[in-house]
């Protein structure tokens, strides 16, 4: 039985998954850091400031989604499982897991920044959020190469 | 739509203006060239006024809201003998006063803490020791580790022993070295019995604080009122001083403007008064207010546009043509028509019991109507395919219902790519009319060329699209020359020829753009995923004796909204960056335009 390539993909899986999913934790982490912070100077900005916070979730959500559909087709193939798409599993999981971390940390920033902004009294809460999704579409096309990557 | 406007240029005399200011603000539709931001010490204490009153609502609001929490039936609102200025004199002053005795009460709960062990004694105790010429010194060890021979050996007393712990005085002798091994604490200034007292006090007060404060929250209103008042003031104040002065300042010069449908009501107005005026269409280089004028449908989809910017006065305003777009991206992006009928309830119930926010429960009810089309493609509700539970579906292979992840994949694509091509077409028109014909050329090419890439990619892989060679010659060879030559339509055809070429690299951009919209395939995508996952969780947790299915639906609630939740929110903004950053920047919008803001009074704006 040829274990190499399960081993690879369910390595892979657990850098989509585990990866994406820290990335999205220290994120919502930062951007609700900076809210607590933010609340102090100006309560009445909870609302937008919770959105804003909420938004690193979603790359772990990738992660997660990307890690469902590849566990299915790797459960699926089992032993079938040939060499390459063991590996086409372990470099998406890679690619889907560091820009998911990144990705999330960095929308984080721009999250808090503008919520730090919106607490001294300026009005960036629409330019913060149009701005915060650019790195997430990274994350988003790594997720749409986890589906394209999918073994069949 | 954006609404014409007409400049008009008023000349009077200085000592006229402020009264002609007023009664255009009680006429309530010119919008006066004027500064937004305070000029002045007076505006400045306009501002700060204004400031201070709108927290001062907040605060008092917030109290109503504690208060309606706390009491369960409504009590009979007390009277407020007197006008807004000493209401929000009081308010304020009790708000602190209120700050300081939470703060008193803290530093008395603690003394109190501390004070508790050492028992109850008198100021004059202390006293009398002082006058004795002893010093008092107090310590804090635990009772395990005071040793009995201390006693003998100093003037020690042990007051109490509490938790384990001895709390004990020791007197220094005057005349006497001082050499007691151990770390002093303070011994309390005060015995605990009169701590509490001052602290039943501050407590009574700070409640009597919070029982006023709770009878002034009923009325907020008035000084929501006042601020409105000042708030015209202001704006009268700051459009008087942006008048330009001439002839030694004994001139004003005014401009304004206001909707051309207006235009009669305000000469009707003008010609009673004696002052010298002209008119003209505004033009954009007058930078006139921007107020947007669209049909019910268009205008649900206005705040959206709001968050961005307004149009400048020479651009179209692009909410006709983004709205029915975002509507199935939202849907696009929640992948769920389960979701999308809970949003179609949510509105329309919604507007039963908030008829106040009518126009975004109809907005919410319009995205849930986006989310049913959109997701009965793949056939989606909440979180379980069609197909799956209805084999006829599958069987019969119908167009609804029955799209794979890999069609919603290049659907996603071609849905961004017509979008492009149809933001391309509009630029073309809209210059086309504006312009000249030349100047909408260019947009037509990149409609070509991206529709001739779009075809030649997919009869790759489908062959059946091909088209013929004559024909797809044509439209590279069209759409390339109007490229090439009407990027830049003005100057000798060297420069238009190579600003045209410099032109062709926003290929990349488009590329780009085409890349972007993968975003609807991937949230709509990751959404139906988590659904699907809490589904199977709820079902297995049916196997659980007695408890089972309770536990599943229990599941199912908290699953499906947890996932509704989050996709709402991804759903919401991310096709606002479709919006604002692929469509605009492809529809050529540059924005800018300041909103259209007449001068009115409290009693206008209340109509309004």
């Amino acid at each position: 039985m040829n274990t190499l390539p399960l081993i690879l993909a369910y390595i892979g899986l657990a850098f989509m998954l585990g990866l994406a999913g820290i990335g999205s934790a220290i994120g919502v982490t930062i951007a609700g850091n900076a809210t607590v912070g933010a609340l102090k100077k100006n309560p009445n900005i909870f609302g937008s400031a919770m959105i804003l916070s909420a938004m690193p979730s979603t790359q772990g959500l990738y992660g997660f989604a990307g890690f469902f559909l590849n566990l299915g087709a790797v459960t699926e193939l089992g032993d079938a499982l040939t060499l390459g798409q063991g590996l086409a599993v372990f470099a998406v999981g890679l690619a889907m897991g560091f820009v998911g971390l990144f990705s999330a940390i960095k929308q984080a920033s721009i999250s808090a920044n503008g919520i730090v902004e919106m607490s001294n009294g300026h009005n960036v809460f629409s330019s913060t959020l149009v701005l915060a999704v650019f790195p997430e579409l990274y994350a988003i096309l790594a997720f749409a190469s986890c589906f394209l990557a999918m073994p069949s | 739509m954006i609404t014409q406007m007409t400049k008009y240029s008023f000349v009077l005399l200085s000592e006229q203006t402020q009264d002609f200011l007023k009664k255009l603000q009680d006429l309530g539709m010119v919008d006066i060239n004027r500064q937004e931001k305070p000029v002045d010490e007076h505006s400045k204490e306009l501002t700060n006024q204004l400031f201070r009153i709108n927290q001062t609502v907040t605060r008092l609001k917030q109290v109503a809201k504690e208060k309606d929490q706390k009491e369960k039936t409504k009590k009979k609102i007390v009277p407020f003998e007197g006008e807004a200025p000493s209401l929000l004199e009081e308010a304020t002053r009790l708000f602190s006063e209120k700050e300081v005795l939470r703060n008193d009460i803290n530093v008395l709960n603690e003394q109190i803490k501390q004070a508790e062990p050492w028992g109850i004694f008198t100021e004059e105790d202390l006293e009398k020791i002082e006058s004795m010429g002893f010093t008092l010194h107090a310590y804090v060890q635990p009772v395990k580790r005071l040793n009995p021979g201390l006693e003998e050996k100093y003037p020690l007393y042990v007051v109490n022993r509490v938790d384990g712990q001895a709390y004990f005085i020791v007197l220094e002798v005057p005349g006497e070295t001082y050499d007691f091994p151990g770390n002093e604490i303070t011994f309390p200034s005060m015995s605990c019995d009169r701590l509490k007292e001052k602290l039943q006090e501050k407590e009574t007060r700070l409640s009597s604080c919070i029982t006023r404060l709770e009878e002034l929250s009923d009325h907020t209103a008035l000084l929501t009122d006042y601020a409105a008042g000042i708030s015209s003031g202001l704006d009268l104040y700051l459009a008087g001083v942006s008048a330009k002065k001439e002839v030694e300042d004994h001139i004003d010069l005014l401009t304004g403007f206001v909707p051309t449908n207006k235009k009669k009501e305000l000469e009707d107005f003008l010609n009673t008064e004696s002052l010298y005026y002209i008119n003209a269409p505004a033009e954009s280089e007058d930078n006139p207010p921007i107020k947007l004028k669209n049909n019910w449908y268009t205008r649900l989809f206005e705040p959206i546009g709001d968050l961005y910017m307004l149009p400048r006065y020479d651009e179209l305003d692009l909410t006709p043509y983004f709205a029915p777009f975002y509507m199935l991206f939202f849907g696009f992006c929640l992948g769920d028509m389960g979701y999308g009928l809970v949003f179609m309830i949510l509105g329309l119930v919604g507007k039963r019991f908030f008829p106040k926010m009518k126009k975004y429960l109809n907005l919410v009810f319009f995205l849930g109507l986006g989310s049913v089309i959109m997701a009965a493609f793949p056939g989606i509700i909440f979180g379980v395919k069609v197909a799956d539970i209805i084999p006829s579906v599958k069987e019969n292979n119908t167009f609804l219902f029955n799209f794979s992840d890999m069609k919603m994949f290049w659907f996603a694509i071609l849905f961004g790519l017509f979008q492009i091509v149809f933001a391309r077409i509009l630029t073309g028109i809209d210059s086309f009319i504006r312009k000249g014909w030349q100047h909408g050329m260019a947009p037509f090419g990149w409609a070509i060329l991206i529709v001739w890439c779009t075809i030649a990619y997919a009869s790759m892989e489908v062959p059946s699209l091909a088209l013929p060679k004559s024909v797809s010659l044509t439209m590279v060879i069209v759409s390339v020359g109007l490229i090439l030559f009407f990027s830049k339509p003005e100057g000798p055809v060297y420069k238009r020829l190579g600003k045209g070429l410099w032109a062709m690299y926003d290929i990349t951009g488009v590329f780009g753009d085409m890349l972007s919209y993968i975003r609807l395939f991937g949230l709509g995508t990751a959404g139906a995923i988590l659904g699907m996952v809490f589904n199977s969780i709820a079902l297995s947790l049916s196997g659980v004796p007695y408890v089972g299915w309770l536990l599943t639906i229990i599941m199912l609630l908290f699953g499906h909204t947890l996932v509704l939740a989050l996709n709402s929110l991804g759903a919401f903004v991310h096709p606002m960056r479709l919006t604002f950053v692929e469509f605009y920047k492809n529809a050529g919008f540059t924005g800018g335009g300041r909103g259209y803001k007449p001068l009115t009074s409290l009693s206008n704006k209340k109509e309004q």
